[in-house]
């Protein structure tokens, strides 16, 4: 079953450019639909005692575009319901986000794409497997597993935070979204906004690209390293010889912090540990912060 | 017999207005009898049509009564009416623009048949059918008769790449609508003064409708379901301005389900709502602010505007309608230029703006309530009645001081140090309490009838200070009754509206205004229009292009003792569909402008108490042609004009040009315009604008004029040098050329597309924008006269608006 929005054979999108200058987008489709093709594979290599009705309620393989790590993800969700005579009963939601990376840097998006949908198939194909054995009290059920519906294939999450270091003080607020968590470790970019005070100036600063890298210690603790570019503007406290150009700021930062996020609940999450900063103002040294980092914030 | 000319203050004569009154009322009895007789035995429908997904009433949507060749257009109101239909059964067949068509069977039974809501189905948009421009722009209501109408839809605003969805940027696309200058959003319609253009919102009067921190208008987009521009020869309806109408129809909201759309940023941020209100009734709530964040932060500047609409529509039933609807909108300028010049000093190891300190703040504030009531009294019979308060307070103050050291010619070394100081502060406000109604009469479907009465209550109050120095202030609390009959006709292939406006002010008697407007259909698709009226204007602008260099509101001042301001105009025009998607339109008009009025604050007025002794009373013309191309071509779509006109203006009586006749002061004589929306695929649509207008007039400053002032606290005199022109409007100014692009891609990844996911949105959109891509050509508005350097003494500074290229970008959520 296929109720996507962007129409049942859709996998991807890629960027062609438009008379030499403009990039509009350009949809990567399957031959088949994509239900069409799960139900050949999984038809012939799953059946067993059980009938199960698979949903494809989200499907899309995109490029990470961080600036530490840049592979291709393919991203999925699945509900799953048993089939019961004319009843169906839901099992839980397939949730995968298979992360891959090409060999060669100009390998065709096609390919890379069929070389996902690949290894999604046979992760699909293993994990029914698994839930299989699940369902009859032979094995646990399949990490990708999760035991509740999803609402929606991202979960938003808004952290603020304080910073506290030797001559300056900063808070700080980041906009993200998240997929569900089925894996130890997984990254991120949110946008991040910044307001800081220090004794030359006072500075507010945005960042597109702030890149999280995260790894869960348990269902309610995570660790968190975080690094991010962000341009400000300084507002200086004597103006007197202030260029035009020493408005302008460069600001490269990054943090560790240990998180507590319970793993794929909503609520309140709060953050602490250490902040470092290098920061650019033309015809001024580059100035090196530290401080101690903590926050709060809500996972939707 | 009507010639209103034969006394000096252009008061008909009582018996001969009598007379005209009661042969108005014979025509139109002997009329309604005629019709009332040829259709007794017949049937009548009348009703709203309206959008299936929002509730809205759609304009210029078709009715066709299959079989009897009976066809109607709804109006602005929404509202149809088909008469003198034989009693029997029928096929009634509905079609607009975007819409998929509608039919029902229909068996009239009943003699006045009040039909419920007809919902029209918006069609899918496909990639073949987007277009920005009506594809038939007949279907717009009354373009049958208006001869210069223009009609500005949302889609047409949004594609402008630098209008930024505003109205009042938009218009000045459209041939026959120029800016005044870069830096002000008033405009100039077909040589006309600003003050001559009436704004009506939802038939509100609104005064000065523009933001000053933003040289934008003060109406937000999202909410406006159309804008009817007359830019000249409008009907009797309208009055009280020479040059042009603008009138903005805004949502009355979704009875149905939650709609709107939310733009979010840092520096302006804008959101619209529509949603049910109880069983019937429906409400619109929309908001934009804007703060100068960079400004505020870098520049100690606080600038900022906000404005909001409310409204509340309750159908109450299928004849009656009640409105009410709230405007407001606030703006705070507050420039300091000094950190700016500092830092600009430093960074270019300049000297200039050491000693130079200027100093702007304005508050402006705008407000308009209003209840409107439309009432179906029979199929025949349509009502509409409002009232409304528009209110509007300025106060604007700007002060520049300067200090310089001027090196003694005989005695080398020596210098003396010369300080100037000069600030103004004008103040204006305005009330507006009014009443009208107006009833239309569908006599026959050739003949239809349209009376209205309108009681203005005004209060004026203005007051301006030259150096701390109070130099006049007045308040005034005029009225004016209106009366209007204008009777459409149709013969044939000729259509007529004859129609006469009559104004009371201050009870000094009544004045006529007779206008006409014809429309005949030749062969080969050709349409001729052409139009005739008499305008008049109690209420005029103070402005004059002298007081400022660039001029961002009118302040309005009500005629006392004096006859109005009065224009009339004639219009021949010509319009033929070549394609089904493409229409090409031709204008020719001339404005005989028999009696207009300016302020000559350069008459000694230093001395002079009171603002009627500044007035000076003149004459002028205007005359122009204009052509615009309007359409669609496989993707592209848009609209291309160009127009030539003059206007020249006279103050025999004044020292202003010393009496003789100049050229007038916004008189463009070639302007080329075209909008173009290129759909390049389903998500990604490129815009693009051209604008050439050729340089306006100026007075350039060629000598100074001492100004002495004295200060009775300290017991000293100063004085100041003012720049001034020995004659009027001397220089011409260099073209202007704009070239303007923009891109809107809707979104299908990322983290815009993420967030309107998250509030289960419709779309999400991102929009660059990308202004001033003729910044190679320079842009000249003013050349200053450069001083306090003797080597740059008799030279000038040119000063423009389009240095660098801008890049704007924006994010929207529609849901």
């Amino acid at each position: 079953m296929d109720n996507r929005v962007w129409g049942k054979k859709f996998i991807s999108y890629s960027q062609k450019r438009k008379f030499l200058l403009l990039k509009v987008d350009q949809e990567l489709s399957t031959k088949h639909t994509i239900a069409k093709e799960l139900s050949t594979i999984l038809t012939a290599d799953t059946a067993r005692n059980r009938g199960y009705l698979l949903e494809v309620k989200h499907l899309l393989i995109e490029r990470y575009t961080g600036r530490i790590f840049d592979p291709y993800v393919l991203e999925s969700d699945i509900p799953v319901r048993h089939i019961n005579g004319t009843d169906t009963s839901y099992i839980g939601t397939l949730s995968y986000n298979v992360g891959f990376k090409p060999r060669k840097n100009k390998t065709p998006k096609t390919e890379i794409c069929e070389e996902m949908l690949t290894i999604w198939h046979r992760n699909l194909k293993l994990d029914l497997l698994e839930l299989e054995g699940h369902l009859g009290f032979e094995k646990k059920a399949p990490d990708r597993l999760l035991h509740y519906p999803l609402k929606r294939p991202y979960n938003l999450q808004i952290t603020t935070s304080s910073v506290l270091g030797l001559n300056f003080w900063q808070v700080e607020g980041e906009l993200f979204f998240t997929r569900p968590e089925t894996r130890k470790s997984y990254w991120f970019n949110s946008n991040i906004i910044r307001y800081q005070y220090n004794p030359y100036f006072e500075m507010v600063a945005y960042g597109k690209k702030s890149e999280h890298y995260v790894k869960r210690l348990n269902r309610q603790w995570l660790f968190d390293v975080t690094s991010n570019v962000l341009v400000g503007l300084n507002r200086w406290h004597n103006d007197t010889d202030i260029t035009l150009y020493q408005t302008f700021n460069l600001s490269l930062s990054s943090s560790q912090t240990i998180n507590f996020n319970k793993k794929n609940k909503s609520g309140l999450t709060f953050n602490a540990g250490f902040f470092e900063n290098l920061y650019y103002v033309v015809k001024l040294p580059i100035r090196f912060q530290v401080g101690i980092k903590c926050g709060l914030g809500y996972n939707f | 017999m009507f010639n209103c000319h034969s006394n000096p203050t252009n008061y008909c004569n009582p018996i001969l207005c009598k007379r005209f009154l009661l042969q108005i009322t014979l025509i139109g009895l002997v009329l309604c009898s005629t019709t009332v007789k040829s259709i007794g035995q017949a049937y009548s429908i009348s009703g709203y049509i309206t959008d299936a997904q929002t509730s809205e009433t759609l304009i210029g949507a078709t009715i066709l009564l299959k079989g009897t060749g009976k066809v109607a257009v709804t109006n602005k109101n929404g509202h149809y009416s088909i008469t003198g239909i034989p009693s029997g059964k029928y096929e009634l067949l509905v079609s607009h623009i975007g819409y998929t068509d509608f039919s029902t069977p229909l068996q009239l039974t009943t003699k006045g048949l009040v039909l419920d809501d007809i919902e029209l189905n918006a069609k899918p948009l496909d990639l073949e059918a987007i277009s920005i421009v009506a594809a038939k722009p007949d279907l717009v209501a009354d373009k049958t008769i208006e001869t210069s109408h223009r009609v500005l839809s949302p889609k047409m605003i949004r594609a402008i790449p630098t209008a930024s969805n505003d109205v009042f940027a938009a218009i000045k696309y459209l041939p026959g609508i120029d800016r005044t200058e870069s830096f002000s959003p008033l405009y100039t319609v077909r040589g006309g003064d600003p003050g001559e253009n009436a704004v009506l919102l939802d038939g509100v009067m609104i005064y000065n409708p523009y933001h000053a921190s933003a040289s934008s208008g003060i109406f937000n987009a999202l909410t406006i379901k159309n804008v009817d521009v007359l830019v000249g020869g409008f009907g009797a309806e309208y009055g009280g301005r020479n040059s042009s109408v603008l009138h903005i129809t805004t949502k009355d909201g979704n009875p149905n389900k939650l709609h709107g759309e939310l733009k979010p940023s840092t520096f302006r941020s804008r959101i619209f709502l529509e949603f049910p209100a109880g069983k019937n009734a429906s409400m619109m709530v929309a908001g934009r602010y804007m703060f100068d964040v960079p400004q505020f932060f870098l520049f100690h500047n606080k600038t900022y505007f906000y404005d909001y609409n409310i409204s509340y529509t309750n159908r109450i039933n299928n004849r009656n309608r009640l409105t009410l609807k709230y405007f407001e909108s606030s703006d705070h300028t507050g420039l300091d230029f000094n950190t700016f010049y500092l830092y600009l000093d430093n960074t270019f190891n300049l000297d200039l703006y050491k000693n130079l300190y200027l100093i702007q703040r304005n508050n402006w504030k705008n407000r308009a309530a209003t209840v409107i009531h439309k009432f179906i009294l029979s199929p025949r019979l349509f009502l509409r009645s409002q009232v409304y308060y528009s209110q509007h307070r300025s106060n604007n103050y700007s002060g520049i001081d300067l200090s310089l050291a001027v090196e003694n010619e005989e005695s080398p070394g020596d210098s003396t140090r010369l300080n100037w100081s000069s600030n103004n502060n004008l103040r204006s406000n305005i009330s507006d309490w009014s009443v009208k109604t107006s009833l239309r009469y569908k006599m026959a479907s050739y003949a239809e009838l349209k009376v209205g009465a309108e009681y203005n209550n005004y209060l004026f109050s203005n007051s301006i200070k030259i150096n701390d120095i109070d130099n006049g202030n007045f308040n005034r609390q005029p009225r004016l009754h209106a009366l209007f009959v204008e009777q459409k006709l149709r013969i044939g292939r000729l259509t007529i509206r004859p129609g006469m406006r009559a104004t009371n002010y201050q009870n000094s008697g009544w004045l006529f205004e007779p206008r006409f407007n014809l429309s005949l259909k030749l062969p080969k698709g050709f349409r001729l229009k052409g139009a005739y009226g008499t305008y008049k204007q109690y209420i005029i602008s103070m402005n004059t292009n002298d007081l400022e260099m660039s001029q961002i509101v009118d302040y309005y001042y009500p005629l006392w003792d004096k006859s109005p301001s009065k224009s009339t105009h004639y219009i021949v025009g010509v319009e033929k569909k070549l394609t089904p998607n493409l229409s090409v339109f031709v204008d020719a008009y001339y404005k005989d402008i028999l009696r207009t009025y300016t302020f000559d604050i350069n008459q000694k007025s230093i001395d002079v108490y009171g603002f009627n002794g500044k007035l000076q009373e003149g004459n002028g013309e205007a005359y122009g042609i204009e052509l615009l191309a309007s359409g669609k071509f496989r993707k592209i779509s848009g609209w291309m004009s160009y127009g030539y006109s003059q206007s020249f203006r006279q103050y025999p009586n004044s020292e202003i040009n010393k009496g003789e006749m100049f050229v007038f002061d916004y008189n463009r004589p070639h302007t080329f315009k075209a909008v173009f929306s290129y759909q390049m695929t389903k998500n990604f649509t490129f815009n693009s604008s051209f604008v050439f207008l050729s340089g306006v007039k100026r007075s350039i400053e060629t000598t100074t004029q001492n100004f002495f002032q004295y200060d009775p606290i300290s017991n000293s005199t100063s004085y100041f040098p003012i720049f001034t022109a020995p004659k009027k409007n001397s220089a011409k100014m260099p073209p202007l050329l704009y070239i303007d692009a923009s891109i809107e891609k809707k979104l299908i990844s990322g983290f815009g597309k993420k967030l309107s996911d998250f509030f289960n949105a419709d779309a999400s959109y991102v929009s660059v924008t990308i202004k001033n891509l003729s910044f190679l050509y320079r842009n000249v508005n003013y050349y200053l006269p450069t001083m306090g350097f003797s080597a740059y003494y008799g030279k000038y500074l040119p000063l423009g608006d389009n240095y660098f290229p801008q890049v704007g970008v924006s994010y929207t959520i529609k849901f």
